[in-house]
């Protein structure tokens, strides 16, 4: 008896849930995302038990990026009203950072690229073009705000971490090995780290006064200029799922998401914390 | 001439091969006797005696001795071997014996007539023959010689003369018995040179004295019956044979003419009537392919004129219908007569019937279609005409039941007359009729043949149906079916041939059915052809009048029709062909309705919905009525199969339908009715598709539902999708958990299904928190499950608790509680890290004291993990001077809760901490902190440690009970 109503109810219940999300906003993407943002996590763990074990300190990180900023000054456009922007901008976000201890530098890059980097110990880079693509205050903090959060959440020193510890202890043939090691395992998630400095770049800006939302309109913008498109949904089941492994095993070692993905995962923490 | 040099090349063959044996077995004697194997007289006897050149033949297979085989000579055996040539030992009756059976060439020759005979035969029979005729030749070119010196009459009288001389001398010597071979010799060649002198009389310019034909032909008649009558006196085949081979050598070389074509024709019915009389079979076919050939020969060099009316035609060819009128009704004179089944005169009714038409082809430019048409008709109306009077002659009643069709088919039977008349009628439909006409024809009249062949109970006639069924059919299979052309019939735009089809379906399947309905008609294996053809045409059909979504649902109503109708009749051939029929339905249902790329087309989906729905019908036809007269097994595998297919076919419906994040839902329903269905039946195969399905819900999940971002009313979907499906499978353990009977597969099952919801539940939070949070929502479903764990007493609830503290712990380990997607900051490092923290310490006090091996060390592990993540929580919260008495504060409260609670783990846990504090005191805080914390660490721990040495003293009995009861 109880069998019969325990399956009636949970009939209900299924059908319920079914009514529920045919009412609501239907996202149709379809992919092995789930399973690889886990064992991303995975690798992360796992390489995380290094990185606090090798740890170095912010002295040590910020000479190595001015280091290597040396190695692309040459690029440098010396903007004086652009740099001037930017570092306005900048010094809105970096009160929120949790690593106080690094002073950062922000340079123009004279390039019609539209991009952006960080390199170890707060030397942020923006491309000339990408300046001039941002239509907004608040898109330039999402730009900045995404590299200090690379900065900040350690993503950029990492991958220096372990030459640096062993070049320390004067053994630079087993960092590079060490490091050569730990890279083909953070290629699986580096794409993950790019989110993780979305999700804290839109933190940083909703700190700094700044509309989130500017950072999905940028990405909407960034991905119409790149001629991204969204698949349509597979003809088939079988089709479907030759898609998602194809997709999975393209994208494994990729750098970056696609757009998409980035977009909606923004649009997604503006939902929650009801930015 | 050419003729003269053959006679002579097959002379000098005999004589040479002849010539050859004897010097081969004077070989062997002188080798014999070289070896010691034969003596002086014995080779004088063997060369002396025919006889012994018989027994040469063994001995002269024996091995030959090795040169330096000396002791061959020494053994008795050489003498041995002698007395067994005399005595002729069995094994060489053996060898006598398979002599007979395969004699040689010269055995052959002379008809197995003893070895002494041949060579008078030779000598006193061919070459008297041989010598007849060189001498009719002789006689042939004196007279070419002579024309140039007589007149046609002279000519003639020359020709009579030599003829009557030959004949007279070969009467006059053929009394006496000693010259009766030649004398019959000389019989031929006079009869032979009458009758090519008559023939010239008329026919060759060069000595004609007859001017009418009639006079002609009446002569020539009556030499013909002269000779055939003077035949009759001697019976012997070789003299009339000559006879009537040098008569048709003449027809041969004489120009083409009427009066000659009729004198074929008398020395045709003079031969056959000789053979029929005295049962010259060999003679028979001779005449007949000397007829035909002849006539082909000489009609061959003719222009014939075009466009002829039928009456010329006919008329062209009466010549030809009379030769095959003779040997037809020789044929079938001869039936009657024939002792043997199997002997040469068999080959006439063949001969005759390719004789005509293989002649008449060659003249087939001279008609037009419809003329051709006509003769067509009327060869097989006249084989037809042959037919009934050899079933008269030969009915299949008298033959032996050990005849087979074969053996009836050339003794001259009905079967091979009407075949050619069926075989006949074929090409005269294609001239007379166009289109699908011809097929219309044709099932005419093969459906005509099958009727009889019922009627008369005559098999022979349905076979030849059914070999004539195949013709109309393979003409709309291969070729009606690529014409293009359509109709329109009730509204229905068909192909052109759609009717006929389905018309020749209809008869096949009559035609089947008939022949399943007469009691005790044994049918062949081949007549269950026409329900395969019928199927094959119907799948064809529905192939090309189905819209291709609709063609799976289309195939799939024909197989069940199929199966039901093989019920119904109790034929097994229908049920195969609805298996057949039904796989090719699912094929096409994967290629087109599946597979295809316009998956949005409404009628793609109606097909898989009303299949789906045929599949489930089908089940519960086999499971409710499952038929009798198919086996249980047959019935199962239909049943078991039908609700794959149905389940199948939900699923990929489910998949078309619904919205990506709902398809999990929708496989997770059909999971639940199938598994209770299941479940309710009792039918282990339906709780496999419920189970397959639940996976398949599963897994779908983790491809569209973790990492979406729809919602509605605010709660993601995932969600939404998520924990109903969990509860799915907490249903499904608990079903199997208390169900009683399972089958094998099924015993890990309870436990499997428990498992999945935790699984589900791990990735929802981990999507719904994010990387980091996700530790809070974790350690809360640690809690859940050690509770449900230790509550229900199940290991598997409490082992996902252990797993996942442990996944719990790492993570805030290494993610130090730092979370980018920490927002709003509801959720500090501290609150969540004294969540995580908090929930352990509960688990561990949840726990019971397990006595198993490896559970034992659960509350421990709580303890240990909680206390790890609280030091390194204070450490990154109470940095700076002030962390030595942090932790020392931490190692005290462990102690004092350790203590009453009887916690080892949590006492040990703060003594090592108190320990760690003192390293830490003196290691580092002595230099590396400020005087005002270093003093104050010093202090505050110093103070610490005495309480903790206090409590330790103070309370010592009390503690040792403790660590008693520990």
């Amino acid at each position: 008896m109880f069998s019969r109503f325990a399956f009636l109810v949970l009939l209900i219940i299924l059908l319920a849930a079914g009514a529920v999300v045919y009412l609501g906003n239907i996202e149709q993407d379809v992919s092995l995302d789930s399973v690889s943002e886990v064992w991303s996590d995975v690798l992360r763990d796992v390489d995380q038990f290094g990185f606090k074990l090798t740890r170095v300190s912010a002295e040590r990180e910020m000479e190595l990026g001015k280091k290597l900023a040396k190695k692309v000054s040459f690029w440098f456009e010396n903007n004086p009203s652009k740099e001037a922007y930017v570092s306005r901008v900048s010094q809105k976000l970096l009160p929120n950072l949790n690593r106080k201890d690094i002073k950062y530098e922000f340079h123009v890059i004279k390039s019609s690229r539209l991009n952006a980097f960080a390199l170890p110990g707060g030397q942020v880079f923006v491309m000339s073009g990408m300046l001039d693509f941002v239509s907004s205050e608040a898109e330039l903090a999402a730009i900045l705000g995404h590299e200090m959060a690379h900065v900040d959440l350690r993503h950029c020193v990492e991958l220096f971490q372990y030459e640096l510890f062993f070049e320390a202890l004067e053994m630079e043939d087993i960092g590079m090995v060490v490091d050569l090691l730990r890279r083909s395992i953070s290629m699986g998630y580096r794409k993950y780290q790019e989110l993780d400095a979305d999700s804290f770049g839109l933190v940083l800006m909703k700190k700094a006064g700044y509309d989130p939302s500017a950072t999905v309109d940028l990405f909407t913008r960034l991905k119409a200029y790149n001629n991204e498109t969204d698949p349509a949904r597979a003809k088939t089941p079988v089709g479907e799922v030759a898609r998602v492994l194809e997709e999975a095993l393209d994208s494994y070692y990729d750098s970056h998401p696609v757009t998409t993905k980035r977009i909606n995962r923004l649009k997604e923490l503006i939902r929650k914390n009801k930015f | 001439m050419t003729f003269i040099l053959l006679i002579v090349v097959i002379i000098t063959l005999v004589i040479v091969f002849d010539r050859l044996r004897a010097i081969d077995r004077r070989i062997d004697l002188l080798r014999d006797y070289v070896l010691g194997k034969a003596k002086k007289e014995d080779l004088e006897q063997r060369i002396q005696s025919p006889q012994t050149s018989r027994f040469d033949v063994s001995i002269k297979n024996e091995p030959l001795p090795s040169r330096f085989d000396v002791s061959i000579k020494k053994e008795p055996i050489v003498t041995e071997k002698i007395e067994s040539v005399a005595e002729v030992p069995k094994t060489k009756k053996v060898s006598k014996a398979e002599r007979r059976k395969e004699p040689d060439l010269i055995q052959r020759l002379f008809g197995g007539m003893a070895t002494e005979e041949w060579e008078s035969v030779v000598g006193g029979s061919w070459l008297n023959k041989i010598g007849a005729l060189v001498l009719i030749i002789g006689v042939a070119l004196f007279l070419g010689y002579s024309f140039r010196y007589f007149g046609p009459l002279g000519r003639i009288v020359i020709g009579l003369v030599i003829s009557l001389v030959l004949l007279g001398i070969g009467i006059l010597t053929e009394s006496k018995k000693r010259y009766a071979i030649f004398a019959r010799g000389l019989l031929g060649a006079g009869w032979a040179g009458l009758y090519i002198t008559t023939y010239a009389m008329h026919a060759m310019d060069a000595s004609r004295i007859i001017y009418d034909p009639l006079i002609a032909s009446v002569m020539l008649f009556v030499v013909a019956v002269g000779m055939i009558l003077h035949s009759f006196i001697y019976r012997s085949e070789i003299v009339s044979g000559l006879a009537f081979f040098i008569g048709f050598i003449t027809l041969a070389i004489t120009p083409v003419t009427g009066f000659s074509s009729i004198a074929l024709l008398m020395l045709a019915f003079s031969l056959l009537a000789v053979a029929y009389k005295l049962s010259w079979n060999k003679m028979a076919v001779f005449g007949l392919v000397a007829t035909y050939a002849i006539y082909a020969f000489k009609t061959s060099g003719l222009e014939m004129p075009r466009e002829l009316s039928f009456v010329q035609f006919l008329f062209q060819h009466s010549i030809l219908i009379i030769y095959w009128v003779l040997f037809e009704a020789f044929d079938l004179i001869a039936i009657k007569k024939r002792s043997s089944r199997l002997d040469l005169s068999m080959t006439i009714f063949p001969l005759n019937a390719c004789g005509f038409l293989g002649v008449s082809f060659l003249q087939w430019s001279t008609g037009s279609n419809l003329i051709i048409s006509h003769l067509l008709f009327m060869t097989a109306a006249a084989y037809l005409v042959s037919t009934i009077i050899r079933f008269r002659l030969m009915p299949p009643s008298a033959s032996s039941k050990k005849d087979d069709i074969v053996t009836r088919l050339v003794g001259g039977g009905y079967e091979g007359a009407v075949t050619l008349a069926a075989a006949l009628l074929v090409p005269f439909i294609y001239i007379r009729f166009s289109g699908l006409n011809i097929n219309i024809a044709l099932m005419l009249e093969a459906q005509f043949l099958f009727l009889l062949g019922l009627y008369f109970r005559l098999p022979y006639l349905r076979y030849l149906s059914l070999a004539l069924f195949i013709i109309p059919l393979g003409k709309l299979l291969v070729y009606d079916i690529n014409q293009p052309g359509e109709i329109i019939l009730s509204g229905l735009n068909l192909k052109y041939w759609t009717p006929l089809a389905f018309l020749s379906a209809a008869v096949f399947y009559l035609n089947r059915l008939i022949l399943n309905s007469i009691r005790g008609l044994k049918t062949v294996l081949a007549e269950r052809g026409y329900s395969y053809s019928a199927a094959i045409v119907i799948a064809v059909v529905l192939g090309f009048e189905l819209h291709s979504h609709l063609l799976a649902l289309g195939l799939l109503l024909y197989a069940i029709t199929l199966f039901e109708n093989g019920i119904k009749t109790n034929l097994e051939e229908f049920r195969i062909q609805a298996y057949c029929v039904a796989v090719l339905a699912l094929f096409t249902l994967v290629f087109i309705n599946v597979f295809d790329l316009s998956v949005s087309n409404f009628a793609s989906r109606l097909s898989l919905g009303l299949t789906a729905a045929l599949a489930y019908l089908s089940f519960f036809r086999f499971y409710k009525f499952a038929p009798s007269n198919i086996s249980k097994d047959e019935s199962v595998y239909l049943r078991d199969i039908s609700s794959g297919l149905g389940t199948i076919l939900l699923a990929i419906l489910c998949w078309y339908l619904l919205p990506v994040p709902l398809i999990a839902i929708g496989w997770g329903v059909l999971a639940l009715l199938v598994l209770e269905l299941g479940f309710f039946v009792n039918l282990p195969a339906l709780r496999i598709q419920g189970n397959i399905m639940a996976a398949l819900s599963f897994g779908r999940l983790f491809l569209a539902n973790f990492t979406g971002i729809g919602e509605t009313f605010g709660i993601s979907h995932r969600v939404i999708t998520v924990l109903p499906l969990a509860l799915l499978f907490g249903y499904f353990s608990k079903k199997y958990r208390t169900v009683a009977e399972k089958l094998d597969f099924e015993l890990y099952l309870n436990r499997i299904y428990l498992w999945a919801p935790a699984i589900l539940f791990f990735f929802l939070i981990r999507f719904e928190f994010g990387r980091v949070l996700a530790v809070v929502g974790w350690s809360l479903l640690v809690l859940v499950f050690v509770l449900l764990g230790t509550r229900r007493n199940n290991i598997d609830l409490r082992w996902q608790g252990y797993i996942l503290a442990l996944i719990v712990f790492l993570r805030s380990w290494v993610t130090n509680f730092n979370m980018p997607e920490s927002l709003s900051g509801m959720f500090g490092r501290v609150v969540t890290g004294s969540i995580v923290i908090a929930i352990f310490y509960a688990c561990q006090f949840i726990l019971p004291r397990y006595k198993d091996e490896l559970e034992k060390y659960g509350r421990m592990m709580f303890s240990v993990l909680a206390t790890v993540l609280l030091t390194v929580l204070i450490f990154y919260e109470v940095q700076g001077g002030w962390l030595t008495v942090a932790w020392g504060i931490e190692a005290v409260a462990l102690l004092s809760v350790g203590f009453p609670t009887r916690e080892k783990s949590l006492r040990l846990s703060g003594l090592f901490l108190l320990m760690l504090c003192i390293i830490k005191l003196f290691v580092f805080d002595l230099s590396g902190l400020e005087t005002i914390h270093r003093i104050l660490s010093f202090i505050v721990l110093g103070l610490l440690l005495l309480g903790v040495s206090l409590i330790y003293t103070r309370f010592s009995k009390q503690i040792k009970s403790y660590l008693v009861e520990d």
